[in-house]
């Protein structure tokens, strides 16, 4: 397409994207990557459905971050016999996230007996193909329009109760068109945005995703920090800051993105700082990560250590594994973990013998305490 | 092996033998008195007493597994006892290798244990292929699929960890116990050494069918007994080399369900798939075909289902091979060892969780688990009318929405006036129909960690299972991850 074509295409989108105009029905979300749109490439993309249009309209910043992607959508939506074809616009994030719908000028959707959408409808559908979650993933069409049959066979009175099933996820007398267009929403286009996306991935952009109010983007986009990408200042800030969040999906997702060798002393200690204001889980975790980092720092190692009698037997014993993991020989982890040696919890007092007893070097009163832990409990 | 008088139990056992007309007295191998009647054989027996733990936990399903490893990891000294060669219950052994609901659409609602075991497999690579951390920690109805040998070893692990004395292919028969006092001082363990007198200081009921509680002479409710019905059971089967590339989701076979019915296929109108999970590659586990009227308590009854599941099973097989796309070639594994029992019996608690409490989304100051799933009481017969009971319960009358849940109160594990004993899992004190939303493994699991926990509590500070101080337990719970969002906590435990 000719790019002066283009433009003048992006500049008739800029002023309809974000607002809903008399003439066009659109509910459109603004992008997580929040800049002018400078530039639309459309990409063709051999998609296996039956949507009528296989180029997805790519929207690009000035300097040529993807900000959305966009469809058109032509299908047919039969309801009694009588059909009429649904044509739509629909928007993605660069995540693949749902972002809205627009439809052409003098378009409209329409339910049973083909009444048109009232505008509380549209708002309905808008968050209904926001929901990734929908039940109506878990269903066939078949299992939703009651097949047309005079004598209400069961199959008519199971479609109906399994319809009910779902009421809380369709507008109501349309189930086809929010069925239809759910699955277009969470179907190949949106794993084709991904494949793009994650494959453009930048420090840059990463941390712009991640500073987004949205939980899903900030998700996905843990979930694709491949190891080419370079950890920047910034960027370990982020993830630190998520780190000590209280959603623990979060935590566990953001320790994950850290891959071992990028965990430096400096990011070790700001991980184990977090322990004192954080709870049991992400105790768990962020123990858990720092036995694969590939040099294990001498504070974090000094203060874990002098944590064991305040910490829980669990917790205990995944710090234990930790040091052994790392070969820790120090005098004075083996002097604190002596101390456990005589907690009232046998879990804890065994955890610790069989640490000690795993050394082969103990200084004098290390190993008094050993010889009394064994001559009391063997 | 030699046993001195102390270590050495004499103990009675009474069983009903048939109407077989039999001297009254005779000698058994060992030369010990045996008492016999018409209908009832009196068998003296010396039975060796083993060491005194802190903790027996029989059976170590969810429940069992998590409350034997909590305590374990709290000091205690535990054994637990499990009738078959693995852990994990109707997760392992009954290969029903998907989680039930976990979160409530908006976010995670098991913590704890459960939580750790969820994480744990899913590092480990033992959850289905396509579950993803976002969709299992948050999605309404989702049933997270996983590996049957990954859990396995990993329950394995974590009892090994944690200490936890386990004996496989043992069962608890019998048990001695005070009833007025509401106490257990020990009970009989039968396994391929013979006959065990096991004394404990407490002892937690994982039997998913209440065996131990029974024994003790607790009271409890059968299903069939106490209940007009009883829940079918299902003995699940493994399918492998199947197309899941082609092949049709969960749920969305029921069009051809329906058309085979219509066709004939299967020799009972069972219209309630659960449906085909997809648990490895080309590895499918199937929770379909009921057995209806199963009574699990009974042997006979039990033993009949299993050879019926079988065969019901085989017609599940032909009917995707025949009629699903994507199972042409599909080839069947095997069905479980164990029947997947949904009902058999329940404790009548300190307190029995209710409809109404489930319906008002009720907070408990001594809530012990959080939950959200439907009440999920199949089709008690193959009628479009039951079905369709069913499906109305399930989907709209017996459902709370999205971001909703109730809470699972800790007197529901403690069997009415008993000191020493706790139930839990699918036997736990709940009426009929919060019992087809909790009798689940997630659940199960979250009542196993309070029951373990709440062990050690009351040998620690002396306080019996029926008084204990669940204000100083929830707070045990929330530090170790236990999710458990009250504002108000209480010492004393919910009875009304």
């Amino acid at each position: 397409m000719n790019r002066t074509i283009l433009h003048i295409l992006i500049l008739g989108l800029l002023t309809t994207s974000f607002q809903i105009k008399n003439e066009k029905i659109s509910r459109l979300n603004e992008p997580t990557i929040s800049t002018e749109i400078y530039e639309v490439i459309p990409r063709v993309i051999d998609f296996k459905d039956t949507l009528h249009c296989d180029t997805l309209l790519e929207y690009l910043s000035v300097n040529q971050i993807p900000v959305m992607y966009s469809r058109k959508i032509l299908t047919g939506v039969c309801i009694d016999g009588k059909c009429r074809l649904v044509n739509i616009e629909l928007y993605w994030n660069i995540t693949g996230r749902y972002m809205g719908f627009k439809l052409p000028e003098g378009e409209f959707l329409s339910k049973t007996e083909h009444v048109q959408f009232n505008s509380n409808e549209y708002n309905r559908l808008h968050q209904l193909l926001a929901d990734p979650f929908s039940t109506l993933a878990n269903y066939s069409i078949k299992e939703l329009i009651p097949e047309k049959d005079s004598t209400k066979t069961e199959v008519d009175a199971i479609s109906t109760a399994t319809i009910a099933a779902v009421l809380d996820y369709i507008v109501t007398g349309a189930v086809y068109t929010t069925y239809t267009l759910w699955h277009v929403v969470y179907g190949q286009t949106k794993h084709e945005i991904e494949k793009i996306t994650s494959e453009r991935l930048t420090s840059g952009i990463i941390l712009e995703l991640l500073n987004s109010k949205n939980q899903n983007d900030q998700i996905w986009t843990l979930n694709h920090i491949s190891e080419k990408v370079e950890i920047s200042n910034d960027l370990q800030k982020k993830l630190l800051e998520f780190i000590s969040s209280n959603d623990i999906y979060l935590v566990e997702r953001a320790l994950n993105a850290m891959k071992p060798n990028s965990l430096t002393s400096e990011f070790q200690i700001d991980m184990v700082n977090i322990l004192d204001s954080s709870g049991f889980l992400q105790k768990r975790l962020i123990i858990q990560k720092l036995k694969d980092v590939p040099e294990l720092d001498k504070y974090v190692m000094k203060k874990l250590s002098g944590e064991l009698n305040n910490l829980n037997g669990a917790l205990v014993k995944m710090t234990l594994d930790m040091f052994h993991s790392h070969k820790i020989e120090d005098e004075t982890v083996a002097e604190n973990v002596a101390v456990l040696l005589s907690n009232e919890n046998r879990y804890i007092a065994n955890q610790a013998f069989k640490y000690l007893d795993s050394k082969d070097l103990l200084n004098k009163k290390t190993f008094k305490s050993v010889e009394k832990y064994k001559k009391n409990n063997f | 092996m030699k046993f001195s008088r102390r270590d050495v139990i004499k103990k009675s056992l009474i069983a009903t033998a048939g109407s077989a007309l039999i001297s009254p007295f005779t000698k058994n191998a060992k030369g010990s008195e045996v008492k016999k009647s018409r209908n009832v054989f009196h068998l003296q027996r010396e039975i060796p007493i083993s060491e005194k733990y802190d903790i027996v936990v029989a059976g170590g399903g969810p429940a069992g597994a998590a409350a034997a490893v909590c305590a374990a990891r709290l000091g205690a000294r535990v054994l637990l006892i499990e009738a078959t060669g693995c852990l994990g219950g109707m997760g392992t052994s009954g290969l029903v290798t998907a989680f039930d609901p976990m979160a409530n659409g908006k976010e995670l609602l098991v913590g704890g244990f459960m939580q750790e075991i969820l994480f744990d497999m899913y590092d480990r690579g033992f959850l289905g292929p396509t579950e993803k951390p976002e969709v299992f920690t948050k999605a309404y109805h989702h049933w997270t699929k996983f590996n049957v040998e990954g859990y396995k070893l990993l329950l394995d692990e974590k009892v090994v960890e944690a200490g936890v004395e386990v004996r496989f292919f043992t069962k608890v028969i019998d048990a001695e116990a005070r009833k007025e006092d509401g106490h257990v001082e020990g009970i009989i363990i039968n396994n391929i050494e013979g006959y065990k007198f096991i004394p404990a200081k407490t002892f937690i009921d994982c039997t998913g069918d209440a065996v131990l509680a029974d024994l003790c002479g607790a009271d409890c409710r059968e299903a069939g007994r106490d209940t007009p019905n009883i829940m079918p059971a299902t003995l699940t089967s493994y399918f492998a080399n199947i197309d899941f590339k082609t092949a049709v989701g969960v749920g969305t076979e029921h069009p051809i369900l329906l058309k085979a019915i219509e066709d004939g296929h299967f020799t009972q109108t069972d219209r309630h798939l659960p449906g085909l999970s997809q648990v490895g590659n080309s590895i499918g586990y199937l929770n379909g075909g009921h057995v209806f009227n199963l009574n699990a308590l009974r042997c006979e009854s039990l033993t009949n289902g299993m050879m019926l599941g079988r065969r019901i099973a085989k017609q599940y097989l032909s009917f995707y091979k025949k009629y699903v796309p994507g199972f042409e070639n599909v080839e069947h594994a095997c069905t479980a060892s164990v029947m997947g029992v949904r009902e058999s019996r329940r404790i009548v608690g300190e307190y029995e969780l209710n409809f109404d409490d489930f319906k008002s989304k009720r907070e408990f100051p001594d809530q012990i688990g959080i939950f959200n799933k439907s009440v999920d009481i199949h089709a008690y017969n193959d009628s479009l009318e039951e079905f369709n009971r069913f499906k109305k319960e399930y989907n709209e009358t017996a459902r709370l929405k999205q971001g909703e849940y109730f809470g699972i109160p800790y007197s529901i594990l403690v069997p009415k006036g008993w000191k020493n004993l706790w139930v839990a899992g699918r036997c736990n004190s709940s009426d009929l129909k919060v019992h087809g939303s909790i009798r689940v493994q997630p659940a199960a699991s979250m009542m196993g960690q309070a029951a373990g926990t709440a062990a050690v509590q009351s040998i620690n500070s002396g306080q019996p299972a029926c008084d204990i101080n669940t204000e100083a337990l929830i707070i045990t719970l929330r530090n170790v991850g236990a999710i458990l969002p009250q504002k108000r906590l209480s010492k004393k435990m919910t009875k009304v």
